[in-house]
C-alpha cells in the first residue's frame, strides 16, 4: 500500500513538473507578464512590481543589494524616463529574456527583471545581496602556517576564490543541479588537461543519476553520489579550505561546489587524502613526514589502543612484561566488572560527553566536557568502579582520533573500536588482528570513484608513492598518479 | 591484476605455511644441512614454474585451455582430477592456517577448528571480492611478512652459535638433503599449478613476464626458507630445530632483547596470520574457480559450498598436526601434487599441439 | 559481480563477525587480580624417586603500590606439589592457591644437584613442550642445598626473587666469572654430541642475615654430558672456560706480579681460534686465544715499575700466565669428566667430519677425554691505565695513588 502511494506521487510530482515546464516555456508577450509572474510564485511579499513610465521593474526585495537598484535602476529609469523604451544603463550585464521561465529564473537569482509594456521579452540585471558571511578560516580546518581563508555559503563567492587562485583558462566549472525542487545550483570544478575523461564523465554520469530532490549541505550531495561506498569510510572527500580544493584540482581531481554551503567535495577521495592536510606543504618535507608519520600513529593507536588494552589483560597476559603486568593487576584491584565491560562503558561515556559538549553553546560545552571527563573520571577511579589503565588508554585513543584530519575517518575508527573490542575479549590478539584483516580486506575492495582505496600503495603506483608518506621536495614532485597522463613526465 | 599483484599471490601462496612448516622437515629428514634441500628443490620447480607462466601467458589459463584443448567432455575430466587434487591441498592449507595460529598463540585456550574457520571465514570473502581484491591484500602483506622474517632472523643472531650450522658445504650430500625433495616440491610447485588457473585474471601486459614472475615467486620462496632454516640451525642446533613442530615461532619465543624486546610472537601473529589468510585465499579461488567451470556457473554458491566442504574435512580428517603431517607426505606428495603437475603438463601440451595444427 | 548484488559487502562483513562470535567460548579468558606469576621454579627430588616442584609466585596484589601503599595480601607465595613427573606436579601445583598460575614470566629455574644427576631431559621435557613455558628462562644448579630451601630463602628479596635472580646472572655475565645458560640453549645443547651443556650453580647468601641484604650467589660452573651433571668448575677454572670459549665479557681478573704485588685486569676482548689437526693418535686441538686487556688495578707495585719500559711486558706474561693455567685446568677437569663444555667436537665435525663420524660415538666417553690439546694465549694490553706514581717527592698525589711514600728516583 505504502509503495502503491509513493508511487502515485511520484507521478503526481512528474505530471506537476510537467506542467511547470510547459507553463513556464510560455513567451513574455508584453501584455500581462507582471501578473503572471506574480501569480506563478504564488504572490510572495517580498516581490516588488515597479511601474516607471511604460516600464516595469520587478525584484525580490529580501535578496537585492536595496542601493544599487536605486543607483543603477531607478534613479536613472525616473530621469531618463518619457518614452524611452529602455533606460541608459550603468551596467553592461544585461541578460535577455525570453520566457516567463527566464523571468522567474531571473528573479530568484537576484536579478531585477524589466518588463516593457506591450513589448515582447525583457531583460534582466543581477543586483544580488545575498545574506553572507565575512570569509573566515574554517575552525575545524585550522592550520598554522598557509592561508587563513575559508569557503562560504555563496557559490559565485566560492568560484570567485577558486578563479582568483588559479587564473588560469584551463580552470573549467560548470553548473550542476544539486537539488530538482529547491533549485539548488552547485558547481563541478576541474582542470581541463588535468583531470582524467574518464573520471570527469564518471562524475558526471554519477550527478545524473543521483539527481538528488534536495541539497541542504554538500554532505547531503556526498551521499546521493556515493551511497554504497561512503558508508564506513570516506570515499568523497570534503574540506572549507580553497587551498585544499586548489591543490586537489592541481592533483587531477574534481571539485564539487554546492550553493548553501562552504564545504567543497573533492573526488576521488583515497584512504592517503585522508591523512594529508595543506600544512603538509607549507613545511619542510621532513617535517611533512614526522606529521604524517604522527596521524598514522594517531591512526593505529586510534582503532587499536582500546582493543588491543582488553586482549592483553584479558587472554594474553603472556605478552605483558611483569612489571606492567603488576601494575595494571593492582589498579584493577576490587573494580567489579571485567576490563572489556569496563572499556565499552568508557568508550560509550566519552563518546556521550563529546556529543553533549557539542550540543551546547561554546565556553558552556569546554566546561562540561572537561568537568565530565575529569572529575567524573576521576570520581569513578577514586570510588573502584573503573580502573586507571583503562581511563588512560580510552582517553588517549579518545585524543588520538583527533589527530586524523578528516572527521569522518575520525567517525569510523571510532566505530571500528567496538567489534574489535569484542573480538579482543573472545579471542584476544587473534581476534583483533582477525578484525584489522577483515578492515583491510574491506578497505581493498573499496574504491573511490574507479580509484582504489588504498591507491597508491594497493595497488602499487610509484609515481603517487612520491606524495604519500615522504613528500617529495616540491621543485621535484611530478605530476600526481591521479592526474591525466597527456603531458606525461611534467611536473605539477 | 597487474605483475606485482600476481608475484604477491603466488608468493603468499608459497610462503607462510612453507616458512612455517617446512625448516622442521627439512632438518628431520635431512639433518643439519636440510636447508639445502629448498635451493636444490627449487631448480626443477622454477623450470615448472617458467613453461607454465610462458605458455599461461601466451594461451591463457590452464582451465580455459583444458575446455579448448580437449574439448568439453575430456576437458571437464581434467578438471574434476585437477579439482580433486586441488581440494586435497585445498584441506590440508585449511588445517595448516588453523595450527599455525593455534600454536602461535600461547596462553589462549581456543580450540584449532574455531581457529581453522576462522581462518577459512575472511579468505572466503576475500575471493567473494574478487582476484583483483585478492591481490591487492597481497600486495600490502607480502612486504610485512619479509620485513618480519628478516626481523626475526637478525634479532636471534645474538643467540646464534655459527659453529653449529657449519660447514657450509657439507662434506657428504649424497642422501640426506635429498630426502624431503619431495616434500618440499609439495609447495614450491604451488606456483605452478596456481599460476596456470589465475592467468586470465592477469593483465596482458603482465601475462608476458608470467613466467619471469612466477619463478621469482619460487625463487624467493626458497632462498628464504633456506636462509631461515640455516639461521634455525645456527640457533638451535639441528636437534633443536628438527623436534620444533614450528621452530620459527620457538625461535621467536626465544627472543630476549632486554625487558621489553621479547614476547614477539605478538607481532609475529597477527602478520602470519594475514599472509595465511591470502595463502587460503588464494587456493579457494582457484578450486572455486575449478568447481564453476565443471559445473558450468553458480559463483557464489560453488564458493559457499567449497569453503564449508574444505573447512569441514579439515577439521574432521586432522585431529592432530601429526595427522597433517602424514596428509603432506602421503596425500599432496604422492598424488595430488603428481595429479596437478600432469593436468597443467596435458592441459598446455594439448593446448600447444592444437596450436601447432593450427599454424601448420 | 552478481553475489554483490545479493548481499552487500559490509553486510557480508557483518556476517563475518556475527560467525566469529558465535564461535567463541571465552577460552584461556583470566582475569589479572586474580593471576599468579610464577617468578622461579625449584625442582628436587622427593620420597619414593618422584619430583617436588616449588614455585615462587608473584601475587600481583601483596605487591607494594607504585603511590607506596600497599595493596593487601602477601608479596610472594612459596608453594610446593609432588608427582611422578614434573608435568605432573605443575598441574597439582593450580590446587594448592587460589590464584591462576601464570608460568609465561617464570625468570629461573633451579633443579638440585640430585635431580641434575639423575638426568634432567626427563623434568624439563614438558617445559620444552608446553608453549607456556618460555624457554628464555635461567637453568640453575643448586649448589650445596635444596632448590626448595633456595626458593625460600630468596622470599624476602625485593622487588622479587625472580628478578633479583635474573638481575644477578645478567651482570655476572658482563662483570664476573659466573656463567648460567638459557633453558632453551641447554636443552639444544644436551642433544649435542661435541658440544655440552654447562650452567651456573647458585645458592643463597645469608650470611649477613635474612632481609634487605639477601643475596644470590653464583658459585661455580655445573658441567654436564647430555642431561646429566657429571662435574663442577670453581671460580677460576669457570674464568678460564669463559675466556677459552669466547663468552667472557668485561670480567676482571688478578694477574700476581713476581714480588708479590698484583696487577687487576679487565677484559675487553677474546677471539678464540680452534684448529683441529691430526695426530697420532687422532685429532688434536689447538686452542689459541686472543685476549685485549685493560689494566684497572695494581696492587703493591714497585715505586719504578711503570716507569720502566718492560711493564708491559711483565703484566703481560703475568696475565697469560693466569689465563693459560686456568684454562688449562678447565679443561682438564671438563676432560676427566667426558663433558665436552668446550665444543671441541663440533669444531672436529666441521674441521674433519670424517674423523668426527667415526669417532662420535664414543666422544664422550673416551674420544674427548683423551685428546691432546695445546693452549696458547696472547695477551694485548691496550691501556695501562692512566695514574702512575708521582715524579717528584714533593707530589702530594703519592699518598691518594697507593703509591709508597718517598722520591721516585730516575724520572
Amino acid at each position: 500500500m505504502k509503495r502503491e502511494w509513493g508511487h502515485i506521487a511520484d507521478r503526481c510530482e512528474t505530471v506537476l513538473e510537467h506542467i511547470r515546464a510547459v507553463w513556464t516555456d510560455l513567451p513574455l508577450d508584453g501584455r500581462d507578464d507582471a501578473e503572471r509572474l506574480w501569480e506563478t510564485l504564488g504572490g510572495p511579499p517580498d516581490l516588488v512590481i515597479r511601474n516607471i513610465g511604460d516600464m516595469r521593474v520587478l525584484y525580490l526585495t529580501t535578496i537585492v543589494d536595496h542601493r544599487r537598484i536605486e543607483e543603477a535602476v531607478i534613479r536613472p529609469l525616473t530621469i531618463g524616463s518619457g518614452g524611452a523604451p529602455f533606460p541608459q544603463m550603468l551596467t553592461a550585464e544585461l541578460s535577455t529574456l525570453r520566457t516567463l521561465g527566464d523571468a522567474i529564473d531571473a528573479l530568484l537569482a537576484a536579478k531585477v527583471v524589466f518588463l516593457s509594456q506591450g513589448r515582447a521579452g525583457g531583460l534582466a540585471m543581477p543586483v544580488q545581496q545575498w545574506p553572507q558571511r565575512e570569509l573566515q578560516e574554517p575552525p575545524a580546518e585550522f592550520i598554522a602556517r598557509g592561508p587563513h581563508v575559508g569557503f562560504v555559503e555563496n557559490l559565485d563567492t566560492n568560484v570567485a576564490l577558486l578563479r582568483h587562485a588559479i587564473p588560469e583558462p584551463s580552470l573549467r566549472w560548470e553548473h550542476i543541479a544539486a537539488g530538482q525542487r529547491t533549485g539548488t545550483k552547485g558547481a563541478l570544478v576541474y582542470i581541463d588537461g588535468l583531470v582524467r575523461p574518464n573520471l570527469l564523465a564518471r562524475v558526471r554520469r554519477h550527478l545524473r543519476r543521483a539527481a538528488p530532490s534536495f541539497t541542504l549541505d554538500s554532505a547531503m550531495l556526498a551521499q546521493w553520489l556515493a551511497p554504497r561506498s561512503n558508508i564506513l569510510f570516506p570515499t568523497i572527500g570534503t574540506t572549507e579550505r580553497p587551498d585544499r580544493v586548489v591543490a586537489a584540482l592541481l592533483e587531477g581531481r574534481v571539485a564539487i561546489l554546492v550553493t548553501g554551503s562552504p564545504t567543497a567535495l573533492l573526488v576521488p577521495n583515497v584512504f592517503a587524502h585522508l591523512l594529508h592536510v595543506p600544512e603538509d606543504y607549507y613545511q619542510t618535507p621532513i617535517s611533512a613526514l614526522t606529521n604524517r608519520l604522527i596521524r598514522i600513529l594517531g591512526l593505529l593507536v586510534a582503532a587499536g589502543a582500546s582493543p588491543l588494552l582488553v586482549a592483553l589483560t584479558t587472554i594474553n597476559h603472556d605478552l605483558i612484561p611483569e612489571r606492567l603486568f603488576v601494575a595494571i593487576a593492582q589498579a584493577r584491584r576490587g573494580v567489579p566488572i571485567p576490563i572489556a565491560v569496563e572499556v565499552l562503558v568508557l568508550e560509550v561515556t566519552i563518546e556521550v560527553i563529546r556529543e553533549a559538549g557539542v550540543r551546547l553553546p561554546g565556553p558552556v560545552g569546554q566546561s562540561v566536557a572537561i568537568i565530565g571527563a575529569v572529575v567524573v573520571g576521576q570520581a569513578a577511579v577514586m570510588s573502584g568502579l573503573i580502573s586507571a589503565p583503562a581511563v588512560v588508554v580510552v582517553s588517549l585513543a579518545f585524543i588520538a582520533s583527533f589527530v586524523l584530519p578528516s572527521t569522518d575517518l575520525v567517525m569510523t575508527m571510532r566505530l571500528m573500536r567496538y567489534p574489535l573490542i569484542v573480538l579482543a575479549t573472545v579471542f584476544g590478539l587473534y581476534g583483533l588482528t582477525w578484525g584489522l584483516l577483515l578492515a583491510l580486506i574491506y578497505l581493498c575492495a573499496l574504491d573511490s570513484f574507479g580509484v582504489p582505496y588504498l591507491a597508491p600503495v594497493s595497488p602499487l603506483r610509484p609515481r603517487g608513492l612520491q606524495d604519500t608518506l615522504w613528500r617529495r621536495p616540491l621543485p621535484r614532485l611530478r605530476r600526481s598518479f591521479l592526474a591525466s597522463g597527456a603531458q606525461r613526465g611534467q611536473s605539477r | 591484476m597487474t605483475n606485482g599483484q600476481f608475484f604477491a599471490l603466488m608468493f603468499l601462496a608459497v610462503f607462510p605455511t612453507m616458512a612455517m612448516l617446512l625448516p622442521g622437515d627439512l632438518v628431520r629428514l635431512g639433518g643439519r644441512y636440510g636447508w639445502w634441500t629448498p635451493l636444490l628443490a627449487a631448480m626443477p620447480a622454477i623450470v615448472a614454474a617458467w613453461l607454465t607462466g610462458t605458455l599461461g601467458g601466451r594461451v591463457g589459463d590452464s582451465v580455459s585451455v583444458a575446455m579448448r584443448g580437449l574439448g568439453r567432455v575430456a576437458g571437464r575430466a581434467l578438471l574434476l582430477v585437477e579439482w580433486l587434487a586441488l581440494g586435497a591441498y585445498m584441506v590440508v592449507v585449511i588445517r595448516e592456517s588453523g595450527e599455525i595460529s593455534a600454536v602461535t598463540l600461547v596462553t589462549a585456550n581456543i580450540p584449532v577448528w574455531v581457529l581453522t574457520v576462522l581462518s577459512a571465514l575472511p579468505a572466503a570473502l576475500l575471493v567473494w571480492f574478487g582476484p583483483v581484491v585478492l591481490g591487492r591484500t597481497a600486495i600490502l602483506i607480502w612486504p610485512v611478512l619479509v620485513f618480519m622474517y628478516a626481523g626475526v632472523l637478525a634479532a636471534i643472531l645474538p643467540s646464534t652459535h655459527l659453529i653449529w650450522a657449519l660447514p657450509i658445504v657439507p662434506h657428504d650430500m649424497r642422501f640426506a638433503t635429498w630426502q624431503p625433495v619431495l616434500r618440499t616440491w609439495v609447495w614450491e610447485a604451488e606456483p605452478t599449478f596456481l599460476g596456470g588457473v589465475l592467468m586470465n585474471h592477469v593483465q596482458v601486459t603482465a601475462r608476458k613476464s608470467a613466467g619471469r614472475t612466477l619463478v621469482w615467486a619460487v625463487a624467493v620462496s626458497a632462498i628464504l626458507t633456506a636462509l631461515g632454516t640455516w639461521s634455525m640451525v645456527a640457533e638451535a642446533g639441528p636437534r633443536g630445530v628438527a623436534v620444533g613442530a614450528l621452530p620459527i615461532l620457538d625461535l621467536v619465543n626465544r627472543i630476549a632483547l632486554g625487558p621489553f624486546v621479547q614476547h614477539l610472537q605478538s607481532v609475529v601473529l597477527p602478520i602470519e596470520t594475514m599472509g595465511t589468510v591470502v595463502k587460503v585465499g588464494v587456493f579457494l579461488w582457484v578450486w572455486s574457480r575449478l568447481g564453476q567451470r565443471i559445473v558450468g556457473g553458480w559463483t557464489t554458491i560453488v564458493l559457499v559450498v567449497e569453503t564449508i566442504v574444505g573447512t569441514s574435512l579439515a577439521v574432521a580428517l586432522f585431529p592432530s598436526v601429526l595427522a597433517v603431517d602424514r596428509a603432506t607426505y602421503f596425500w599432496l606428495a604422492r598424488w595430488a601434487l603428481p595429479a596437478l603437475i600432469g593436468s597443467i603438463v596435458v592441459a598446455y601440451g594439448a593446448a600447444t599441439i592444437q596450436r601447432g595444427r593450427g599454424r601448420t | 559481480m552478481t553475489g554483490r548484488r545479493v548481499v552487500s559487502r559490509l553486510a557480508a562483513l557483518t556476517t563475518m563477525l556475527v560467525t566469529a562470535l558465535l564461535l567463541t567460548g571465552c577460552w584461556g579468558v583470566a582475569p589479572m587480580e586474580k593471576t599468579g606469576l610464577v617468578a622461579l621454579m625449584g625442582i628436587d627430588m622427593a620420597s619414593g624417586n618422584r619430583y617436588r616442584v616449588t614455585v615462587a609466585v608473584i601475587n600481583p596484589l601483596g605487591l607494594p603500590t607504585p603511590t607506596g601503599g600497599t595493596a593487601g595480601g602477601t608479596p610472594e607465595l612459596l608453594r610446593s606439589a609432588v608427582a611422578s613427573t614434573t608435568a605432573e606436579a605443575v598441574r597439582r601445583l593450580s590446587a594448592t592457591t587460589y590464584l591462576n598460575l601464570d608460568f609465561t614470566h617464570v625468570k629461573g629455574i633451579v633443579v638440585s644437584e640430585q635431580v641434575a644427576r639423575m638426568g634432567l631431559a626427563a623434568p624439563l621435557e614438558f617445559m620444552a613442550r608446553s608453549p607456556q613455558f618460555l624457554e628464555t628462562s635461567w637453568l640453575y644448579v643448586a649448589h650445596g642445598e635444596s632448590a626448595a630451601t633456595i626458593l625460600s630463602d630468596s622470599q624476602q628479596m625485593t622487588p622479587d626473587a625472580g628478578e633479583v635472580l635474573a638481575g644477578t646472572t645478567a651482570w655476572a655475565q658482563h662483570l664476573f666469572p659466573g656463567y648460567a645458560d638459557r633453558l632453551f640453549t641447554f636443552l639444544n645443547q644436551m642433544q649435542t654430541v661435541g658440544d655440552e651443556p654447562a650452567t651456573a650453580g647458585v645458592g643463597v647468601d645469608t650470611s649477613q642475615g635474612k632481609g634487605p641484604t639477601l643475596a644470590f650467589r653464583l658459585t661455580g660452573t655445573a658441567m654436564f654430558r647430555a642431561d646429566r651433571l657429571v662435574g663442577w668448575l670453581d671460580e677460576s677454572q669457570t674464568f678460564g672456560w669463559l675466556v677459552a670459549t669466547g663468552r667472557a665479557k668485561q670480567q676482571t681478573f688478578v694477574a700476581p706480579a713476581s714480588d708479590g704485588g698484583a696487577f687487576t685486569l679487565q677484559l675487553l676482548g677474546v677471539r678464540r681460534r680452534i684448529r683441529i689437526t691430526h695426530g697420532a693418535s687422532g685429532p688434536q686441538a689447538e686452542i689459541r686465544v686472543d685476549v685485549k686487556v685493560a689494566v684497572v688495578a695494581t696492587e703493591r707495585a714497585p715505586a719504578d715499575f711503570w716507569a720502566s719500559p718492560a711493564a708491559s711486558q711483565v703484566v703481560r706474561a703475568s696475565a697469560v700466565e693466569v689465563l693459560t693455567t686456568d684454562i688449562r685446568a678447565a679443561l682438564q677437569v671438563a676432560q676427566s669428566a667426558g663433558a665436552d663444555i668446550f665444543s671441541l667436537g663440533e669444531y672436529v665435525r666441521v674441521q674433519d667430519p670424517a674423523d668426527w663420524y667415526r669417532m662420535r660415538g664414543r666422544w664422550n666417553t673416551s674420544a674427548f677425554g683423551h685428546m691432546p690439546a695445546s693452549v696458547q694465549v696472547v695477551v694485548n694490553i691496550s691501556a695501562l691505565g692512566k695514574k702512575f706514581c708521582p715524579q717528584s717527592p714533593s707530589d702530594t698525589r703519592s699518598a691518594a695513588v697507593g703509591c709508597p711514600p718517598g722520591a721516585v728516583p730516575g724520572f
